[in-house]
């Protein structure tokens, strides 16, 4: 199952750079009942996934259930954290900019 | 309905009784202690041997907090009461009451007062629709203490109720023995704490303003220090400056703390039912109080962190786009509503943009226009790639979310607010005029930005273009030549929606209409089909979906006069100005200096006062701000360059305004002017106390 969990951050994150977050430096740790922690680093755009526990700027916790649909867009962040299925430490706002932008579909850049 | 009521908040909790300091809510009786839009207590019954007290008098002259003052019933006035009893509100995460009893016989007293409490954990949307509840409702005693509670999947919430004076204490309430020796006094704190994040498995303990535990950080709350920090108003018409406080202290109060952003305040848009962020509200009022309470301005330009990201028709949501509406109650839970946000209002994109100009102009913070840029550039795309959906060039909006979003996308947003002069209901989708001059607005603003900060000339050198070529075509295709003023909408076939209504005013405010226009729709704002005495009505009162006391059709609307007298003086237009902001002033007066949302929209010489409107909300944030920039409209303050520029119409009967200490990239300074304009009212009399 932790092989899963990777393999769907993976998935989601295509690749260790994200030019959408050039202007990023910051730290996410995601928390999965029963499976284990996850971290996220982003330094620039270039991104590094660790397993195991850190320091973080922002943990969110969830069942393994949620996870896959959390971190995919599927489940909106807000209302899974609304209905206690998602737990936030730091600020929630982070939180749904981190997944808003490894998912999002808007031009990177506009105007 | 809210007359009787009495409202206590702190952010987004609030309490609203009776005047017996009880919460006797039901479903369609907005009573109870809420907080995060979900009720958490709407029973809280006082009682003494069985019976409620009668309400002496209620001391709620602080917004956090209330006193009540009550006698057991007698029956008759003949026979003096023997018990007084105190109860002492006061709000922060969740409440602290003291309960008093005072015996004034000259015998003991033993007697059972009880507290019945009982909770619905109604969503706000439940409170106003009286919808049923889905989860299961249960009720928990504790040592100490009784425990309310909601469940519905993981969605929990709780309700702490503990009392420090011994009680028994059942599902239903708590009750206390008490015994008063002759001339004694009993009394018992009880602390209401509630559990609103699901993971806690204890409420946070109850904080509250007066205790060394305060909620906030003192220098994000403090009343003083927040009139303090705002300019000094010194006027020869003593009501003004009530009119003035009353407006700072119930912007204070109307600070909220958004849960996705704790450490920053912004208006809500207003008590009870708007105690959230709402992006065209909170932009509104933070360009009404920008030379007064520029922080505001500040926050809410963090709306961006919430901007829109993906298309999204549930929550009409589109990328770059501003929010309309956050909400965190059990309906935008589990997605029966779409407010976790709502993108439901066009105007407040290009909105959004005009407060990031109009902010640096008298703060000079270019820093923060550097900082958004991104955000800026991805608004400005949204008014161009989805605000115009069909490539007309023109914004215009038909809701994506058919079942549960708003169809009417604009600031009149009741159903039938966007009507021809023949009554009929606009074909959607709608461009509204004002939203043509807010994008208008907003390019020629951004241009400016874009040159100064974001060193992109190019850019500056589109939206100009943009910016005229809109103004041109929108003088010719919004222009009804037989009535000589602005159609309120293009239609869904592209038809111009005919009525004369107050939107004109803002296309002044924009800066969109050509000047040989401009004359004929100040004609029109000042004549009686518009202008009441007291304010420019909604609709001219010669359409035929005309009602003085229409929502959005006939009333009089404070915040809507704030922005067109600042549109009548944009155009030179001083005495006309100046007749407005006297006419809303003069009506504030009336409503003991709180403005509310909407009044009706009698004429002046039929009622002799304005008649009030019974709104669902007091106070109302941009209402609370419309005397503000009334103000600075009368005042003419300005920021150019450097400095703060000063040009006063200040109509003849308030004599003389003063304003000391105004902040802005200047440092700080003085505004003065005399009244030397006429009005077009001709039963002035303002109160000389």
């Amino acid at each position: 199952m932790s092989k899963h969990i990777r393999d769907i951050i993976d998935d989601v994150l295509r690749g260790g750079f994200n030019p959408a977050f050039e202007n990023t430096v910051a730290t996410y740790r995601f928390d999965v009942d029963g499976e284990g922690s996850w971290l996220i680093k982003i330094n620039h755009g270039t991104i590094f996934v660790f397993e195991g526990s850190g320091e973080a700027d922002c943990v969110l916790s969830c069942g393994a259930d949620d996870f896959e649909p959390i971190i995919t867009g599927k489940q909106n962040l807000l209302t899974a954290h609304m209905q206690g299925r998602l737990r936030i430490e730091g600020s929630p706002v982070a939180a749904l900019r981190f997944i808003n932008t490894i998912n999002s579909r808007a031009p990177k850049r506009a105007a | 309905m809210l007359g009787d009521t009495v409202s206590i908040l702190e952010g987004d909790t609030f309490v609203v009784s009776n005047r017996q300091g009880d919460l006797d809510g039901t479903p369609t009786l907005p009573h109870g202690l809420f907080r995060s839009d979900t009720r958490f207590l709407s029973r809280w019954i006082l009682t003494i041997d069985g019976r409620r007290p009668n309400a002496l008098s209620v001391d709620d002259v602080h917004y956090s907090s209330a006193q009540f003052f009550l006698v057991p019933g007698t029956g008759t006035v003949y026979v003096d009461a023997p018990l007084s009893v105190i109860r002492t509100r006061e709000i922060g995460n969740g409440f602290h009451e003291e309960i008093r009893v005072v015996n004034h016989s000259k015998d003991p007293a033993d007697l059972v007062l009880r507290l019945e409490a009982g909770a619905d954990f109604a969503d706000l949307f439940e409170v106003k629709d009286a919808l049923t509840k889905k989860g299961r409702q249960y009720a928990r005693v504790e040592p100490d203490r009784l425990v309310l509670g909601y469940r519905r999947e993981k969605f929990v919430r709780e309700t702490w109720i503990m009392p420090s004076a011994s009680a028994t204490i059942d599902e239903g309430g708590l009750s206390f023995a008490v015994h008063i020796e002759p001339q004694g006094e009993w009394s018992t704190q009880i602390d209401v704490g509630v559990l609103a994040d699901s993971w806690r498995t204890t409420p946070e303990p109850v904080k509250t303003r007066s205790r060394a535990d305060a909620p906030r950080p003192a220098g994000g709350t403090n009343l003083a220090k927040w009139l303090e920090d705002a300019p000094a108003l010194e006027a020869s018409w003593p009501a003004l400056k009530r009119i003035y406080l009353k407006s700072l202290t119930d912007l204070a109060a109307l600070r909220y703390y958004p849960r996705v952003a704790p450490q920053l305040a912004l208006p809500a848009a207003g008590l009870p039912w708007f105690m959230t962020l709402f992006g065209r509200d909170s932009i509104l009022t933070s360009l009404q109080s920008l030379p007064y309470t520029p922080e505001l301005a500040e926050t809410t330009l963090m709306l961006h962190m919430l901007q829109g990201v993906t298309v999204d028709d549930f929550r009409d949501e589109e990328p770059g786009k501003i929010l309309h509406e956050m909400r965190w109650g059990e309906l935008t839970a589990f997605e029966e509503r779409p407010h976790s946000p709502y993108y439901g209002s066009c105007d407040a994109t290009p909105l959004y943009l005009i407060l990031l100009d109009e902010y640096e102009r008298w703060t000079g913070n270019g820093q923060l226009v550097r900082d958004v840029e991104s955000p800026a550039r991805a608004a400005l795309a949204w008014i161009d790639q989805f605000g115009d959906r069909d490539g007309d060039g023109y914004v215009e909006y038909e809701r994506r979310n058919k079942k549960t979003g708003l169809e009417n996308q604009c600031w009149k947003d009741s159903w039938n607010s966007i009507v021809f002069a023949n009554g009929e209901l606009a074909k959607l989708p709608r461009a509204t005029c004002e939203i043509q001059g807010y994008v208008y607005d907003a390019k020629m603003r951004c241009a400016r930005l874009a040159r100064t900060f974001w060193n992109d000339p190019a850019l500056a050198d589109k939206l100009e273009r943009q910016a005229a070529d809109l103004k041109a075509r929108f003088n010719k295709d919004f222009w009804v030549e037989d009535g000589g003023f602005f159609a309120l909408a293009l239609d869904g076939d592209k038809r111009q929606v005919d009525s004369l209504t107050s939107n004109i005013g803002h296309l002044l405010w924009s800066g969109i209409v050509e000047k040989d226009k401009a004359k004929k729709c100040v004609e029109h704002l000042m004549s009686d089909r518009l202008f009441s005495g007291w304010g420019v009505r909604t609709m001219a009162s010669n359409m035929r979906a005309y009602n003085p006391i229409g929502y959005h059709v006939g009333t009089v609307w404070p915040h809507d006069n704030s922005f067109i007298a600042a549109g009548l003086r944009r155009y030179g237009y001083d005495a006309e100005a100046a007749s407005v902001s006297l006419g809303i002033l003069e009506a504030a007066e009336f409503f003991n200096s709180r403005l509310p949302e909407a009044f009706a929209g009698y004429p002046r010489e039929m009622t002799r006062f304005p008649v009030e409107y019974p709104t669902a909300c007091s106070p109302q944030a941009w209402a609370t701000g419309a005397p503000l920039l009334l103000i600075t409209t009368m005042l003419g303050i300005q920021p150019v360059g450097e400095k703060l520029l000063t040009d006063p119409a200040i109509p003849v009967a308030i004599e003389r305004i003063e304003l000391l200490g105004v902040r802005g990239r200047w440092g700080h300074s003085d505004a003065a002017g005399r009244g030397r304009l006429k009005t077009a009212m001709k039963d002035v009399r303002l109160s000389a106390a």
